[in-house]
C-alpha cells in the first residue's frame, strides 16, 4: 500500500507538507531542548564530582542531648548525678576528629584513587580601602589536583605556585577583581590576633560559579592552619575513587562505623539533584504537550482526508481491497509523515543543538555542553514515529470500517 | 450463472420493500439489462447481485458461491477475481495515471507488474493507447468511463456489473462504452449485468428484466 500512500501524500503537497514542518519542528525542540537540559545537568554534576570530590568527609554535626554527653561519666556513677537543665543545641564540628586515622585508612583503600585534605576558615582581607570576608582554603597542592579539576580553572598562574611556601594566595577572578588586586600584588588577611598578614597573589581561578568565585581564597593547608592557630587540623579530606558510581555505597559503609560526617558527592548536593527531578519533569510534560500538538494536527488533517477519500475507498473496496488493506493504506500515510518528519527533525535539532552550543562557547564563553546523545535523537525518531501513528490509527481505522455500499448510497 | 431465489431487500423504519420476492437466473456469459424507471429498485438489485449489499431475505448465488456466507477475505478475493465494476460516475482514483487506475485491482495482490501489458492492451482496445499516462482530470467523462471499463476488465472477470455506466455521458460516448462492454462480453463471455433507465441502450442487450416497484415486470430474451 506504500505506492497508493504516497500518492496520496504527494497529491496533497502543501497539507503533507505542513504536517511535516510541525512533526519536524516537534522533534527538534524536544531533541534540542532535552540536549540542553541534560548537557547543563552533566556540566553541573560534572562540576559537583571534579570539584568536591567522589566522597568529602567532614566533621559531623551533631544535635547535643544528655546521651551524647553522659557517655564521658564513669558508667557506674550512672545514678549519681543529675542534669539540672538538659544540654541541648547542635555541635557542629569544624575538624575531622582523627585525620591520621583516615589518612592510613584511605592510603591502603583499594576503591580510593587518591585523597587530599584541607582546611578551611573565614577569614577578613583588606586592600587598600577594601573589607570584607572570605573563606580560606588551605590544600597540598600536589595533592589536590589529584583529586579534583582546580588546576583545570586556573586561568593565570598555577596551583603548584602555593608550594613554593610562605604567604602565597590564589583567588577566585571576582573576589580578586573586587578588591582591585592582580596576579603578583598582595592582600592582607587580618589574623587571629588582629595583625595583618601580607600575601602574594599568586595565580586567580574561574570556575564559573559565583558563590565560589566571588567567595574563596586557597593558599596551602600550613598557611591556613596558622592563620587560624589550628596546626594540625583539618577540616575536611576530600577523596576521588576508582568508580564514581560507588561514591553513595562506600560513603554509606564509611559513615556507619565514623564519627565524622561522610558523604558521596550527591547527598552532599541532594537539593540540587532534587532541581534535576522538578527539570525532567518539566522535559516531560513538554515532551508530552509536543507529541500531543503533533498527534492532534495529524489527526485533523487525515480526518479529513479520510472523509474527502470516501468515493476512492469505496472503489478499493468495490475492487476487493479489505479493510485491513484500507487501514494500513491511511496509517502509512500517518508513518511516512511521522518518519519523513522525525528525521527532518533530527537534522534540524543537531543544527540548532550545534550552533547554540558554538554560540554557547565562542561568544557567552561557556563551558556548558548540549548533549548530542544518539539516544536523545532515537527518543526523538520513536516520540514522532509513535504519536504519528497513534494518531493516524483513529481515522484510518473509521476508513476501513466504511462500506462500499454505504459510501455509495450517500454520494 | 447467478442464481436470485426468493430475494427481498427493505429498507428503513417503517420498512419499505425495495425488492419484492425476486426469483431468476442468469446463465453464464449472457448480456443482461436491468431497467426500469427510477426507484424502481434495479441499483438495488445490482447492488446484490454485484455482492456489495446483502438482502433482507432470500438469495443470490454467484457460480454456487453465496456471498452472503463468506467471510471478509473470502468476500474480497471473489470480488477481485470474479468481478468487475462500473459505476456511473466512473469512480477513478485522481491521483492515479488512467494505467494506474486500470492496474488498481492487479496492485491488490501485487500483480501489476504481471498485468501491464494487458493493460496496456485494454487502454488500447478502448482506444486509450496514447493516454495511459494521463490523470483522469486530463480526460474527458467518456474516455474517463472508457478507463473505468478497462479497470474492470483487467483480472478477466467471469462477471461486469455496470450502473449506469452511460448516465452522465452524452449519446455519442454513451453508445461508445455500449459498444466497448459488448465487444467485452463477446470477446470474453463475459456475463454482464448492465443497469439503465435509457431504453435504447436497455434494448441492446440480450435479455432484459424490466423492474416496476420492485417486481419483475417483463423478463424478454432476444430471439
Amino acid at each position: 500500500m506504500i505506492f497508493l500512500a504516497l500518492r496520496h501524500l504527494l497529491s496533497r503537497k502543501k497539507q503533507s507538507l505542513l504536517i511535516l514542518i510541525g512533526i519536524a519542528l516537534g522533534t527538534s525542540i524536544f531533541i534540542f531542548l532535552t540536549g540542553l537540559q541534560l548537557g547543563f545537568r552533566a556540566y553541573m554534576i560534572r562540576q559537583l564530582i571534579e570539584n568536591d570530590g567522589h566522597v568529602k568527609i567532614t566533621g559531623r554535626d551533631e544535635t547535643i542531648s544528655p546521651k551524647n554527653i553522659e557517655n564521658i561519666f564513669d558508667p557506674k556513677q550512672k545514678n549519681n548525678y543529675l542534669w539540672v537543665t538538659n544540654p541541648a543545641g547542635k555541635r557542629n564540628e569544624s575538624r575531622i576528629a582523627s585525620p591520621f586515622d583516615w589518612f592510613t585508612f584511605l592510603s591502603q583503600n583499594s576503591d580510593v584513587s587518591g585523597f587530599s585534605e584541607l582546611y578551611q576558615t573565614q577569614v577578613l582581607i583588606r586592600r587598600a580601602g577594601v573589607k570584607r570576608t572570605a573563606q580560606l582554603v588551605g590544600i597540598y597542592p600536589q595533592r589536590h589536583r589529584m583529586v579534583t579539576q582546580l588546576e583545570s580553572f586556573i586561568t593565570e598562574g598555577k596551583l603548584a605556585d602555593l608550594s613554593g611556601g610562605g604567604p602565597l594566595v590564589i583567588g577566585g577572578a571576582e573576589l580578586l577583581d573586587e578588591l582591585g588586586v592582580a596576579v603578583g600584588e598582595s592582600i592582607f588577611i587580618v589574623g587571629l590576633s588582629g595583625e595583618m598578614l601580607p600575601h602574594r597573589v599568586v595565580g586567580r581561578f574561574s570556575m564559573g560559579a559565583r558563590g565560589i568565585d566571588n567567595n574563596v581564597l586557597y593558599t596551602h593547608i600550613s598557611q591556613a592552619s596558622n592563620i587560624a592557630g589550628a596546626q594540625g587540623q583539618v577540616s575536611q579530606i576530600i577523596v576521588r575513587l576508582f568508580d564514581v558510581d560507588q561514591a553513595r555505597p562506600i560513603a554509606d559503609q564509611w559513615s556507619q562505623w565514623s564519627v565524622d560526617k561522610v558523604e558521596s558527592w550527591d547527598q552532599a548536593n541532594a537539593q540540587f539533584l532534587e532541581v534535576t527531578v522538578i527539570q525532567d519533569l518539566t522535559r516531560n510534560f513538554i515532551t508530552v504537550g509536543i507529541v500531543l500538538v503533533a498527534s492532534f494536527g495529524i489527526y485533523n488533517v487525515l480526518s479529513i482526508i479520510v472523509n474527502q477519500k470516501r468515493r476512492e475507498i469505496a472503489i478499493l473496496r468495490s475492487l476487493g481491497y479489505q479493510s485491513r488493506q484500507i487501514l494500513e493504506l491511511f496509517l502509512t500515510q500517518g508513518l511516512v509523515l511521522g518518519f519523513i518528519g522525525a528525521v527532518l527533525g533530527v537534522v534540524l535539532g543537531y543544527l540548532i543543538s550545534y550552533f547554540t552550543m558554538n554560540y554557547l562557547h565562542s561568544i557567552a564563553k561557556s563551558q556548558v555542553q548540549i548533549e548530542i546523545d544518539p539516544m536523545i535523537y532515537l527518543q526523538g525518531i520513536l516520540m514522532a514515529v509513535g504519536s504519528s501513528l497513534l494518531a493516524g490509527y483513529i481515522p484510518a481505522r473509521a476508513a476501513s470500517q466504511m462500506t462500499p455500499i454505504d459510501i455509495i448510497r450517500e454520494e | 450463472m447467478i442464481k436470485v431465489n426468493s430475494l427481498i431487500k427493505s429498507f428503513g423504519h417503517p420498512e419499505t420493500r425495495v425488492l419484492k420476492n425476486l426469483s431468476f437466473e442468469i446463465p453464464q456469459g449472457q448480456f443482461v439489462s436491468i431497467w426500469g424507471r427510477s426507484g424502481s429498485g434495479k441499483t438495488t438489485l445490482l447492488y446484490l447481485l454485484s455482492t456489495l449489499d446483502k438482502p433482507t431475505s432470500g438469495s443470490v448465488t454467484l457460480n454456487n458461491n453465496n456471498p452472503a456466507l463468506m467471510n471478509e477475505k473470502q468476500l474480497h478475493d471473489f470480488r477481485n477475481l470474479n468481478i468487475g465494476f462500473i459505476f456511473q460516475f466512473h469512480y477513478l482514483l485522481p491521483e492515479l495515471s488512467a494505467l494506474e487506475n486500470v492496474l488498481l485491482p492487479a496492485r491488490r495482490n501485487n500483480l501489476h507488474k504481471d498485468y501491464e501489458p494487458r493493460a496496456i492492451e485494454l487502454l488500447n482496445e478502448v482506444g486509450l493507447g496514447e493516454k495511459t499516462s494521463r490523470l483522469p482530470s486530463q480526460l474527458s467523462g467518456g474516455e474517463q468511463q472508457r478507463v473505468a471499463i478497462a479497470r474492470s476488465l483487467i483480472m478477466k472477470p467471469k462477471f461486469i456489473f455496470a450502473d449506469e455506466p452511460t448516465g452522465s455521458l452524452d449519446t455519442q460516448n454513451g453508445q461508445k462504452v455500449m459498444e466497448l462492454l459488448l465487444k467485452a462480453h463477446n470477446e470474453y463471455k463475459t456475463t454482464v449485468v448492465l443497469v439503465t433507465h435509457e431504453k435504447e441502450y436497455a434494448q441492446q442487450a440480450e435479455r432484459r428484466i424490466f423492474l416496476v416497484d420492485g417486481i419483475i415486470e417483463s423478463d424478454e430474451t432476444k430471439g
